[in-house]
């Protein structure tokens, strides 16, 4: 059996994981990664680690610390986002829209605010720009990478 | 007192819930429609939906809560911290509708809660407060700021006189930057609380959060449970408690503690609360605030004393007295709190969603979890992200650390982003282990922390050893002869999953 991981989501650099079983060895697996080879047991997953996988992206907890890792077939990510994106950082309510279509608004100005669990988050605009599209709404709720808003660029004079 | 209704959800409902049976008490859950399936909706007798998931539509709304009060036929009501532990109005309403209210009296609520009120009346006490300067207005405040700067002693803080959260707030070194701070201050102040009023307060370097509990009977007897240390804060919120405070020695503990009593008998105070200082550097005390309610991070003393503390509110709320005195109150050993968050430390600690695929809470000597999460549960926005308080217990402070870094390593979440591993990399650290606890600590350590995880291969072996027995399906390992015939068949069993499918849960 063969897998293909990325070890990040923006990860260009693709792993192949074959795992075949150990004969006469009950949940006992052999598992290549390159050159190296582990013999596993399944036991391990009930004690020493712990593995979920969702939509492609795999979290495992192995010795008390939390891994990461994505299928291949996951298309590569862009880098990841920032501070000031225009996707919603976490899932919440938008409890503010403070700009309107069409307005110019300056670097580091406040669209909208987000909140969730208690905690207001600013949704900021990244650069100078013109605001094309608002896709959300007062009192929506939204999940974590909803896109919020649509910015324009506004080119330097 | 038969029937008890907790006005409050997660660990802290489990909490009150458990020890209200403990005491034979008949016992109401209300929830949300985001928590019908909570812990604690399923823990006591009876539960009732208060409606949307909304806080001010659920947890929040008093009169939902009185009717329920009134169906259910409790005759008492916790409310637990946050939502409306703290908040007068709601416990006047349920002594007008005849129900104890487990907390102190409405006065000693309303007298604490106001910010100028309660250091007044610590004043009063002879409690010290951080020295102020107010002023009417920004022109006086102009005028008479920088002689009034002089008299505080640099360095000053300016802050909001508004609001709270750091908003506003600026430290002022020198006497020449004081006029641009104080201009700057109420801009933002203006921006952030539509209220320019500035205030000036002296600056206390590297503070230690340091609180002491209280508990008062209705026959006059007050008395402390000794001190917490909860300077490990971000966003002004504690994650990290322990008792006894590694700075203090027996003369500070005896200073803090007195104070406290002498502001608790200032208000009269009943039932269990909690008086806030900040300790300088140099061992000087500053009254901050009293919380009149149970604090998140009372497991830590109920630990090192041996006192239940919901146990004593419940029991004071009926008008028993306290069946000890001061001389019976004992600190032993030491105890430390980690409270785990559904956040993620290396985005700025932003709350974090989603379902938990795995859960293992490791129990064993010295450690308790108060938890208020299941597996399979979904974790929602609306609330307080706390998930559970992990405590341990140890004869020693080393004993206690070296049980929480185990701890912490052992319990095990997938599916939701946590601070776990944040809070290990605390426990951990030289820093915590030398005690250097003051409120900066976080910033001075840990900013910008990353989880940084290598995946190694060994990692990526053990992914692909998930997945496998993932496709496979949760069924005990077969035979090698069948497995292998399985394999060779591509895989394609009735047991095939692909999607949130986990290994490794609770069974």
């Amino acid at each position: 059996m063969k897998f293909a991981y990325r070890r990040s989501a923006t990860d260009d650099q693709i792993i192949e994981v074959d795992i075949v079983p150990v004969p006469e060895r009950a949940g006992v697996y052999r598992v290549t990664v390159g050159e190296r080879v582990f013999e596993l047991a399944e036991r391990l997953l009930h004690h020493a680690a712990a593995f979920c996988k969702e939509a492609g992206e795999m979290t495992l907890q192995f010795e008390g610390r939390e891994y990461r890792l994505f299928d291949a077939s996951q298309r590569r990510r862009s880098a990841p986002t920032r501070a000031g994106d225009l996707h919603a950082p976490m899932a919440g309510k938008i409890i503010s829209v403070l700009v309107q279509p069409g307005e110019h608004v300056k670097a580091g100005a406040t669209l909208l605010i987000l909140e969730a669990m208690k905690m207001e988050q600013q949704i900021t605009a990244p650069q100078d720009g013109v605001v094309t599209r608002l896709l959300c709404h007062e009192g929506d709720q939204v999940t974590a990478g909803t896109e919020l808003v649509v910015l324009e660029p506004v080119a330097a004079v | 007192m038969q029937t008890l209704l907790v006005a409050n959800r997660g660990e802290i409902a489990v909490r009150i819930l458990r020890a209200a049976r403990e005491l034979g008490l008949r016992t109401v859950a209300v929830y949300s429609e985001a928590d019908r399936d909570a812990p604690h909706t399923h823990l006591a007798d009876e539960a009732y939906l208060l409606g949307p998931p909304e806080p001010a539509q659920s947890y929040l709304d008093s009169a939902r809560l009185l009717d329920v009060a009134r169906a259910s036929g409790a005759d008492a009501v916790h409310p637990g911290y946050g939502f409306l532990a703290e908040n007068a109005a709601f416990a006047e309403d349920c002594r007008r509708a005849g129900l104890l209210y487990v907390g102190p009296s409405v006065e000693a609520i309303r007298q604490m809660g106001s910010k100028i009120l309660s250091k007044q009346i610590a004043q009063r006490a002879g409690v010290p407060v951080v020295p102020s300067y107010h002023a009417p207005d920004a022109a006086t405040l102009a005028q008479e700021g920088p002689e009034a700067a002089a008299r505080l002693g640099y360095p000053v803080l300016v802050k909001a006189s508004a609001g709270g959260g750091g908003k506003g707030m600026r430290m002022v070194e020198r006497p020449s930057d004081l006029l641009p701070a104080l201009e700057a201050g109420a801009r933002e102040a203006q921006q952030a609380f539509g209220d320019a009023t500035l205030m000036l307060e002296k600056y206390i370097p590297k503070p230690r959060h340091i609180e002491v509990q209280v508990l008062g009977d209705h026959c006059g007897q007050r008395l402390h449970l000794y001190e917490r240390e909860c300077s490990i804060q971000r966003r002004h919120q504690k994650i990290v408690e322990e008792t006894p405070a590694p700075a203090v020695d027996p003369a500070l503990r005896q200073r803090l503690a007195s104070a406290a009593l002498r502001l608790a008998a200032a208000v009269q105070y009943t039932n269990a609360g909690t008086v806030e200082f900040l300790v300088g550097a140099e061992g000087d005390v500053y009254f901050l605030e009293m919380n009149t309610r149970l604090q998140v991070e009372h497991p830590i003393t109920e630990l090192v004393t041996g006192i239940d503390i919901v146990h004593q509110q419940l029991r004071i709320a009926r008008g028993e007295p306290l069946a000890f005195t001061q001389e019976h109150v004992q600190q032993r050993g030491h105890a430390i709190e980690c409270r785990l968050y559904a956040e993620n430390p290396a985005q700025g600690f932003l709350p974090a969603t989603g379902r938990i695929h795995v859960l293992r809470e490791p129990h064993g000597p010295g450690r308790r979890i108060d938890s208020g999460i299941t597996l399979h549960q979904d974790i929602t926005p609306y609330y307080d992200p706390i998930l559970a308080k992990v405590i341990t217990y140890g004869a020693t402070r080393q004993e206690a650390l070296q049980r929480m870094q185990a701890l912490l390593r052992e319990y095990t979440i997938l599916g939701v982003t946590t601070n776990r591993q944040f809070l290990l990399d605390v426990m951990t650290s030289a820093a915590f282990a030398a005690g250097e606890t003051d409120t900066a600590f976080l910033d001075r350590h840990f900013a910008g922390w990353q989880p940084a995880a290598e995946v190694s291969d060994e990692v990526l072996a053990l992914a692909a050893l998930g997945e496998l027995v993932q496709r496979r399906g949760p069924f005990p390992a077969a035979p090698a002869a069948t497995a292998s015939a399985v394999l060779a068949a591509g895989l394609t069993t009735p047991w095939q999953r692909y999607d949130g499918w986990r290994i490794g849960g609770q069974t």
